[in-house]
């Protein structure tokens, strides 16, 4: 089965053509990092604007990438939610009008559950039950999987999600906008142990986190720092780099402990912050420390992606999946179900 | 010639299929979210028609201005419905589409105005003379007391529901609509059905709102 993925559920449209039995075919990402830079951020009716001019050239693009015939695609997909309404209804509307002129079926398709698949995209994929760390500008949630569509939510962010802080310390910092890979940059050249800041949830039991109380201490060292000196480049790499090191331990620990609890001797890491360096090396470390196995994407397919969301309708059309209409801004991810028993 | 109209600028949705002379039609007023119902009723006339998709000649939408989401939702239906069938496609205004439908009770001078909401309308001017309109000025956005019919008022009807949204505040001289008239698949068909016999069509990419409403994002500086 052949599967067109279409994803537009922020600022990213991205297009992919999956092949049951040959992979990816072809993928295609166009960022709407530009237009909403000068916003700094994501600007809702500017990116639903982006859409409908960019979603129908990356598809004759990808489709002709992946020398696919229309008549050779045997379903669709597209990202339903959870997300910005306004960009899901371009993505949905297009792809469940494309696969009515075309009399093939069309699935929605959860946008973290594509996140969480995106491992699987990879030449060496995990085999389940996994626990997956997704993290993203949205989302930070841990999740044991037990199979596609079978996921216990373990925890999640209670206030800002890890790449959304990112972002915000980055904006502090007088970073250009998106922060979140531009403060990771910065961090590298700053110094570790000069700022040391709370791990904000590691005093108490749980696996819930919070990254708003981390920003507020970073805005606040920030503040005293500067009352004796500029903000000059070493201060604010030395800021970077403290944040950074406060999120990934924050992020690791929570890793460590989910391990320990479900007995799960696998890792997947998705989503944007998936892609951070410092995050990848200390899930490595910590894996190797227990024998656990880690699993991450390449960074193009931790970021939004059309390839995940081909993939994840691939398992739910392969099972006669159909549908899953309105698209929703918030959509649980612990509410869906194996692929075949999704009621919508 | 077989021409499909789509149309979901405001409340009222609105879909009409033309197969040669024989014209079937369907409406439906709701607040927003008109995707799902537009789809199924396109699915609806073309099987009842018994006329695949690609049997048509073209797909006639509303471009707009109107509701921002409406219109994106008809621009993605028909590019995915163009493209999947290879149709051309026909973009035409939702004013024009006013204007026509007025244009069928008579000549003379129409303006088409449209409540764009935030204090606004979206107007137009247009000339009709034996049943066709051609316009007179372009399509703006701007405050109601704002709208300015081309030389002598005189003898000018409205049409559209800006002067339901803004009671009084629309130029003297200008004939009120008796009710609020809104955009409708079927002054669209008449006007696609002109253009495909002109032969003016376009690939399915051209199937883009037009919103006429583009400062859409507050200065940071402002409030409110």
């Amino acid at each position: 089965m052949r599967v067109l993925g279409i994803e537009s559920s922020c600022d990213e449209t991205a297009v992919a053509v999956y092949d049951g039995a040959q992979g990816l075919l072809a993928h295609a990402l166009h960022s709407q990092v530009a237009l909403h830079a000068p916003h700094g951020g994501v600007v809702p009716e500017l990116a639903s604007r982006d859409h409908v001019r960019k979603l129908l050239p990356l598809v004759r693009d990808v489709l002709n990438e992946a020398g696919a015939a229309p008549e050779s695609i045997d379903g669709l997909a597209y990202t339903a939610g959870p997300g910005l309404v306004g960009a899901l209804l371009v993505g949905a509307t297009f792809a469940q009008s494309l696969a009515l002129a075309w009399n093939r079926p069309c699935v929605g398709v959860h946008h973290m559950e594509g996140h969480l698949l995106a491992p699987w995209l990879e030449p060496h994929a995990p085999d389940f039950p996994v626990l997956a760390l997704l993290v993203s500008g949205g989302h930070t949630l841990l999740v044991a999987v037990e199979g596609v569509g079978d996921y216990r939510l373990l925890g999640e962010s209670i206030d800002d999600a890890a790449g959304e802080a990112f972002d915000k310390v980055a904006k502090l910092l007088g970073l250009p906008y998106p922060g979140g890979p531009a403060l990771a940059a910065l961090a590298e050249t700053g110094a570790p142990d000069r700022f040391h800041f709370p791990r904000p949830m590691l005093d108490r039991p749980g696996l819930d986190f919070s990254f708003s109380g981390l920003k507020t201490a970073v805005l606040y060292a920030a503040r005293e720092a500067q009352a004796e000196a500029p903000l000059d480049d070493r201060l604010r790499a030395d800021l970077a780099r403290g944040f950074e090191e406060a999120a990934v331990a924050v992020l690791a620990e929570k890793c460590r402990r989910a391990l320990a609890q479900t007995g799960l001797r696998r890792l997947v890491v998705a989503g944007g912050v998936g892609a951070n360096r410092r995050l990848r090396a200390a899930l490595l470390q910590m894996g190797a420390s227990l024998g656990v196995e880690v699993f991450y994407p390449r960074p193009a397919f931790c970021t939004d992606n059309g390839a995940m969301i081909a993939l994840a309708g691939y398992h739910r059309l392969q099972a006669g999946e159909r549908g899953a209409g309105t698209v929703r801004a918030r959509w649980p991810i612990d509410s869906l179900r194996p692929p075949g028993q999704q009621t919508g | 010639m077989r021409l499909l109209a789509i149309d979901g600028a405001t409340e009222q949705a609105s879909v009409a299929l033309w197969i040669d002379g024989a014209v079937m039609y369907r409406e439906r007023s709701a607040p927003g979210g008109h995707g799902d119902w537009l789809l199924a009723t396109v699915h609806e006339v073309l099987a009842q028609a018994e006329c695949p998709l690609t049997a048509l000649d073209a797909l006639a939408f509303g471009r707009g201005p109107g509701s921002f989401t409406g219109l994106r939702v008809v621009a993605a239906m028909v590019q995915g419905l163009a493209f999947g069938a290879d149709l051309g496609v026909i973009p035409v205004s939702d004013l024009a589409m006013l204007a026509q439908a007025e244009a069928e009770r008579g000549d003379g001078a129409i303006v088409a105005a449209l409540d764009a909401r935030m204090g606004e309308v979206y107007w137009s001017a247009f000339q009709a003379e034996q049943g066709a309109i051609r316009a007179l000025t372009g399509e703006t956005v701007s405050p109601p007391e704002a709208v300015r019919v081309p030389v002598g008022a005189h003898g000018w009807r409205g049409t559209g529901n800006a002067w339901l949204a803004y009671p009084g505040r629309l130029p003297d001289g200008v004939l009120q609509p008796g009710a609020a008239t809104l955009p409708s698949a079927r002054s669209l068909m008449v006007l696609g059905l002109a253009q495909l016999q002109a032969g003016k069509v376009s690939p399915p990419e051209a199937a883009l709102p037009v919103y006429v409403r583009d400062q859409v994002v507050r200065s940071s500086q402002k409030t409110g």
